[in-house]
């Protein structure tokens, strides 16, 4: 079966990371995991995917200051994927550029996500 | 209502320390019959140096002020003597003199007196009744000293609540920053829960048994961190609250640190760090042992947290009526800025987007409150690269003494 494309999951919640590769390999996706901010750009430019979930809360450098390296280093379309509160979240993608946000715990709008996203390369 | 409020207005309209009665600085000098000769007036001021001006006045009636510069000016310039000497004060008074009543504020009398042309705005004011009659005399130098203590009072004040806003500004802030934490740990195993359930609904669907035991022991590890975080937040808003009961029953001390070393080696599992308990008697305390419990149970998986090799020390003595426990590491240690709201639930949230996911960071404060509920006191020593101890001492007890101080 040829993947529906490619995805980047960056986040420190080994448990979570496991639910989303688990979740995006059943839809189809070629999905990868990296469970720190710090090399993310190097996974990101090794794997090429086309699109790179980024949490926001994670230790030492949050996913608000990683997303603008992605941007620029890489040409993966970063989304901020966070259980922060929504405005919040709004205002992050604003401020980072990134090419949207989805709500941890919400697959729907996972999967609507990432079908846009992919569907437009 | 309407009328409640206007009375408090009023209230405190009539309370305002900005209006007081000008007649505490009123200064009762004798005053000058105009018939006086300028002679006398003069003889009577060089005895009497501490009077600025006097006011000249005639049956109870100010006809106006002799300042004691401008009198010498006029006695001490050519011929000054021989021409005024003899004559009455009445001829050198200053008829156009300001007069007040004592009913004028503080900053009224000053502005009055400042509106003057230069060379008289530093006469006093000759302060009457109501009908017109002498009461004293208002120096403008006491008058200017008395409103900058006033001002030095207000901007006292004013700092003060200045203060007190910061502080409820950033109390409201790091409740605010608490919140969104508490939030953020709340919902991350939750969604995880929701994914993996949906994800087990679909393996059941289509048959894939396989992957069920790993979906369900993910899904057992978010369920279990997810209770951590609820009893540490719940924990934290009951001694917050003072709700937290106390059972007091005969504990051995040993036996409770033995049983935190068997957690601490638990949790170590592969690392090179090596336990050791170094209690050299058994102290039997009157306490709460869930709680004793909590407590070591929270400074010993702190101290795995934070080390990675070498040695967690667990040790016991009995000290002037106290039980003191000792957990100590030689892990990263703490430095001296991080120590300093690490026992505070809302400072040491700190920001929440750089946190490392280790629970609420709570467990500390949780601690140190439980401590507190025992009758006993938490402290922390640390140092950067070579580790942490804390100390934990907690009274003897007695049963009766305990339940009584306790409960």
């Amino acid at each position: 079966m040829i993947a529906r494309g490619r995805v980047l999951v960056v986040d420190d919640d080994e448990n979570h990371l496991y639910m989303v590769r688990e979740l995006l390999t059943l839809e189809g996706y070629e999905v990868k995991t990296y469970g720190s901010p710090f090399g993310a750009t190097r996974a990101v430019n090794e794997f090429m995917p086309d699109v790179v979930l980024v949490d926001i809360n994670m230790p030492g450098l949050s996913g608000d200051r990683l997303a603008p390296l992605l941007i620029k280093e890489t040409i993966a379309r970063v989304v901020l994927y966070s259980s922060n509160d929504e405005d919040s979240l709004r205002l992050a993608v604003e401020q980072t550029g990134a090419a949207g946000y989805v709500c941890k715990g919400d697959p729907g709008m996972l999967r609507f996500m990432l079908s846009v996203l992919v569907g437009t390369r | 209502m309407v009328g409640l409020l206007v009375n408090a207005a009023v209230d405190i309209h009539h309370d305002s320390p900005g209006e007081p009665s000008l007649l505490g600085l009123v200064t009762e000098t004798p005053t000058l019959p105009p018939a006086l000769t300028v002679n006398e007036v003069s003889e009577r001021w060089f005895r009497e140096t501490s009077w600025e001006a006097l006011a000249v006045v005639s049956a109870g009636i100010p006809l106006g002020l002799v300042t004691r510069n401008k009198l010498s000016q006029k006695l001490f310039t050519r011929f000054g003597h021989a021409l005024f000497g003899a004559r009455p004060i009445r001829e050198l008074t200053q008829t156009d003199a300001c007069q007040i009543s004592p009913a004028v504020t503080a900053d009224e009398a000053l502005a009055l007196a400042f509106s003057r042309p230069e060379q008289d705005a530093y006469d006093d004011l000759i302060v009457v009744d109501k009908n017109g009659r002498y009461i004293g005399m208002l120096s403008i130098k006491r008058l200017v000293l008395h409103l900058s203590d006033d001002l030095a009072r207000v901007r006292q004040a004013n700092a003060i609540a200045e203060a007190r806003r910061r502080e409820v500004e950033r109390m409201s802030a790091l409740r605010s920053s608490f919140l969104a934490h508490v939030t953020h740990e709340l919902r991350s195993p939750t969604n995880t829960i929701v994914g993996l359930s949906e994800l087990i609904e679909s393996a059941h669907a289509h048959a894939q048994g396989d992957r069920l035991g790993e979906h369900v022991r993910v899904l057992k590890s978010s369920a279990s961190h997810l209770r951590a975080v609820i009893n540490s937040v719940l924990d934290h808003a009951k001694l917050e609250a003072g709700k937290v009961e106390v059972r007091v029953e005969l504990v051995s001390s040993l036996s409770l640190l033995t049983e935190s070393a068997e957690v601490a080696r638990v949790l170590i599992g592969d690392l090179p760090v090596q336990v050791v308990v170094d209690a050299p008697v058994d102290v039997a305390l009157y306490t709460d042992s869930t709680k004793l419990r909590q407590i070591l149970s929270n400074l010993v998986s702190n101290a795995v947290k934070f080390t990675s090799k070498g040695v967690i020390r667990l040790q016991l003595w009995e000290e002037e009526g106290e039980v003191v426990f000792v957990v100590s590491d030689s892990g990263v240690g703490i430095s001296e800025e991080e120590q300093r709201g690490l026992f505070q639930a809302f400072s040491q949230v700190g920001d929440v987007r750089t946190r490392s996911r280790d629970g609420t960071g709570l467990g500390l404060v949780i601690s140190r409150g439980l401590a507190a509920l025992l009758g006993g006191k938490l402290s922390l020593t640390s140092q950067v690269n070579s580790g942490t101890t804390v100390t934990l001492r907690l009274p003897l007890g007695s049963k009766l003494g305990a339940t009584k101080e306790l409960l």
